[in-house]
């Protein structure tokens, strides 16, 4: 017997077999009644019977002379196509890896034990999220707060789903517009040998993966929370993982498609100051309008269990009208989490291959449209060389003579208005902060709180306001490695280091003290804390808000990453800014938790204490970090 | 990572109203009334069966009562209004209890969680089924102490019933 002829009957018997199996499984299907399991395993019968007959005609013999014709015609062909192929990914492959290094923390990979700690501090990441997604769940069910049946309906999870998609596809298009047309190793990577369409794929696949680690990281615990809650059985997590696969490419290719109006309007922008100005202008209008709305609609009296009768019914409207006007997405996760019949959850359903197809449909139409699109700009915009694209217009003026301090001062004052970066923390700190803690105080005021109530309107007053001045320092954590290159020219200025390094913290420091202190003298206005303890209070936060900078700048001068920011500029993952926004979690729940415990009506002084602790913080992290400017920031590269 | 941060920012500013709604809201001070503290039903009553009593099978800490759904001739399903015609009437009238006997206020209030599928018939204190699955019913005592009981009724569907 040839070797063929083995192989062809070995063949035969395993397709055979695999068809009796899934043919066992459509009977099963059929008699406990799934149509999805009855379809998806008749399609399955279909192709393996379909094989098996092939295998069977060729160990009769009976397709000899179309063996010939393929090995003649065809087999060239394809091992030709098959080579290309392969080559092409080799370097697809090649290019995605270099990229990936220039934006993930790729570190731990060059040692085992490294490799070995970051993977158990994943595991251990992965479960602490979906333990706290299963007891937000657990607890949902437990009071039933979305269903009489103490069940939690698709609708919910669907709703926390679409609201990360949205959030994907916002951050995805802003940082695939800059990625693509704006990205420093464009002009770079043209230069390697390999096709521009390969290029611009693996751009893409490089969001993809980048998106897929987001996704395991926060989705798929959500989903696997909610699964374990509901009962779901055991095939629902391979089944997750696989859909998440799928899943995550959808917002990249969307925001790939979007990055293109996006750019224009990017660059439009960017050369028409004046409008970007009056839009920031709009939005901040937007937002007064859009807070007096809201003050307007809250109810004089909220009490949520006294009027819960009605309210439920207020939830499962909104859920209804979710189900009817976000159709699509609502049938999306269906197709993840399947279906609620009766008391059981059937992932498999009838309309699961239908909108698996279709998932797939907007995967290939979206893809075909980027390489159709997307790519004849990228390619454009890659190969035209930044040096020409800048209009020298720069009116020369006399020089005049500054201290160093002043000078940088200066420099920094004239990079935050260019890039915008003092716009939006002036948008986060001075307007949305004191409109985020006006609204919540008049929703705060409209409910009748116990001593313990009014507590806990101080402690998540407080806890808001470090969340989002803390939010602020993140990028704190990595100002001096963005100077990649030219970090350098700290080093060689005949000025003390800590001065010019100071300088670049300076006006944050000064935005954060405006919106604090507009943000105190709104809660001072609300609170039942006397106005001297109010302030108490925003002097506190402002303390935490000065060791938090200080020690994100500190974290960026003993660990510097400015060969990161040589190529990537602001969308590389730096550990540093990690480390400063768990940080900043970590600070606010324990300030915030300290002022409920320590803030009841017997203690006295207590926020006297709370600011003097704080102040002495501060002053710690100040001393830390002009020593520390003075003993490492020379010899750090 | 700022996503992250923009979405706890948002969670945390949502989740301050509920907490501190649900715990920190003043208690209302007593009055003189005796007020509901439980609700009961130990059965109920099928009026398209003659009346037939069902009693209840333990769903979890809830109850639940089971039947086989009767369709209409043509197989579909029955609408609202369509009482007169149709014999899918579960009845609590004769079997609801509320304690203590001696409350003030003994008046309750229906809360059908799936009105596609049923309605509460006010007048004969009867749930009506338009077509089967499952329902959950939450019986609420109107003197706003909050005594509430939740029982899951089960109008099998044909398919249901062969199974």
């Amino acid at each position: 017997m040839s070797k063929i002829q083995k192989r062809l009957r070995i063949g035969f018997v395993c397709e055979l077999v695999l068809a009796l199996a899934a043919l066992a499984i459509l009977i099963v299907g059929a008699v406990i009644g799934r149509p999805g399991l009855v379809t998806f395993s008749a399609i399955t019968v279909g192709i393996l019977l379909s094989l098996a007959i092939c295998f069977l005609l060729g160990i009769l013999g009976k397709l000899d002379p179309v063996v010939k014709w393929f090995e003649r015609a065809i087999l060239p062909t394809l091992k030709k196509v098959w080579s290309a192929f392969r080559d092409s990914m080799k370097t697809l492959l090649t290019l995605v890896k270099m990229q990936l290094k220039e934006k993930m923390d790729m570190s731990a990979l060059r040692s085992k034990k490294k490799f070995f700690f970051k993977l158990i501090w994943l595991i251990v990441e992965f479960v602490l999220i979906t333990l706290i997604f299963y007891f937000l769940f657990y607890f949902v069910q437990l009071l039933g707060l979305f269903s009489l049946s103490r069940n939690i309906p698709v609708s919910v999870i669907s709703i926390l789903f679409a609201v990360m998609l949205l959030f994907s596809v916002i951050t995805d298009t802003v940082g695939l517009m800059k990625s693509l047309y704006f990205s420093k190793d464009n002009t770079v990577l043209l230069t390697f040998p390999a096709t521009p369409s390969l290029i611009f794929f693996s751009k893409l696949v490089t969001y993809y993966v980048y998106e897929l680690k987001k996704t395991v990281m926060f989705l798929i615990p959500m989903f696997i929370g909610f699964g374990i809650v509901k009962g779901y059985g055991l095939y629902y997590y391979p089944w997750l993982l696989l859909m998440f696969i799928l899943v995550s490419t959808v917002p990249v290719l969307i925001s790939a498609l979007l990055s293109i109006p996006s750019m224009f309007v990017y660059v439009f922008l960017n050369r028409v100051k004046v409008l970007q100005y009056i839009l920031y202008a709009c939005a901040g209008v937007g937002g007064f309008i859009g807070l007096w709305l809201l003050l307007g609609i809250i109810p004089k009296d909220i009490n949520f269990i006294e009027t819960w009768g009605e309210t439920y019914w207020e939830v499962q409207a909104f859920l209804k009208s979710y189900t009817e006007n976000f159709a699509p997405i609502y049938k999306f996760t269906e197709l993840i989490v399947g279906k609620s019949v009766g008391f059981n959850n059937v992932v498999f359903h009838s309309e699961t291959v239908k909108s698996l197809l279709i998932v797939a449909a907007i995967d290939i139409a979206a893809l075909v449209l980027c390489f159709l699109i997307s790519k004849p700009l990228f390619c454009r915009m890659a190969a035209t060389p930044f040096e020409f694209k800048k209009k020298n217009s720069i009116k020369e003026k006399q020089n005049k003579v500054a201290s160093p301090f002043k000078s940088a001062l200066r420099k920094e004052w004239i990079s935050g208005l260019r890039s915008n970066s003092f716009i939006k923390l002036v948008g986060i700190l001075v307007v949305v902060m004191p409109m985020m803690v006006y609204l919540l105080s008049s929703i705060y005021a409209s409910m009748k709180l116990s001593t313990f109530g009014k507590q806990m309107t101080v402690a998540f007053t407080v806890m808001l306001m470090l969340l989002l001045l803390l939010m602020t320092n993140i990028e704190i954590a990595s100002t001096y490695s963005r100077d990649g290159a030219s970090s350098y020219l700290n080093k060689v200025q005949p000025a003390p280091y800590a001065l010019l390094l100071f300088s670049k913290l300076f006006f944050p420091i000064v935005i954060a003290f405006v919106g604090t202190a507009l943000t105190t003298l709104i809660f001072m206005g609300f609170t039942y804390l006397k106005p001297l303890e109010a302030m108490l209070v925003g002097v506190s936060v402002f303390a935490m808000y000065i060791f938090h900078i200080f020690s994100a700048a500190e974290s960026d001068i003993m660990n510097p990453q400015y060969k990161r920011y040589a190529t990537f500029n602001d969308q590389a993952s730096n550990p540093n800014e990690s480390k400063t926004a768990l940080l900043a979690v970590i600070l606010s729940i324990v300030v915030a938790i300290a002022a409920l415990l320590l803030s009841g009506e017997r203690s006295r002084g207590v926020w006297t204490k709370i600011a003097i602790v704080t102040i002495a913080l501060a002053i710690f992290k100040v001393i830390t970090y002009l020593s520390k400017i003075k003993a490492f920031y020379k010899e750090k590269q | 990572m700022k996503k992250v941060m923009v979405i706890l920012i948002l969670a945390v500013f949502i989740a301050s109203i509920a907490v501190v709604n649900f715990m920190g809201i003043l208690p209302v001070p007593k009055d003189s009334q005796t007020y509901v503290t439980s609700i009961d039903v130990p059965s109920v009553n099928l009026l398209g069966e003659n009346g037939r009593e069902i009693k209840p099978t333990p769903l979890g800490s809830e109850l639940l009562y089971t039947f086989d759904f009767i369709a209409t001739d043509g197989g579909d399903e029955f609408y609202e209004k369509d009482d007169e015609n149709n014999p899918n009437i579960v009845t609590l009238a004769q079997t609801l209890m509320v304690f203590p006997t001696n409350a003030t206020n003994k008046e309750v209030e229906f809360i059908i969680d799936r009105p596609d599928l049923a309605y509460y018939h006010e007048i004969s204190k009867s749930i009506i089924f338009m077509q089967p699955g499952v329902i959950t019913v939450k019986i609420k005592a109107l003197d706003g102490h909050g005594a509430s009981t939740t029982v899951t009724f089960w109008a099998r569907s044909a398919e249901d019933q062969q199974g």
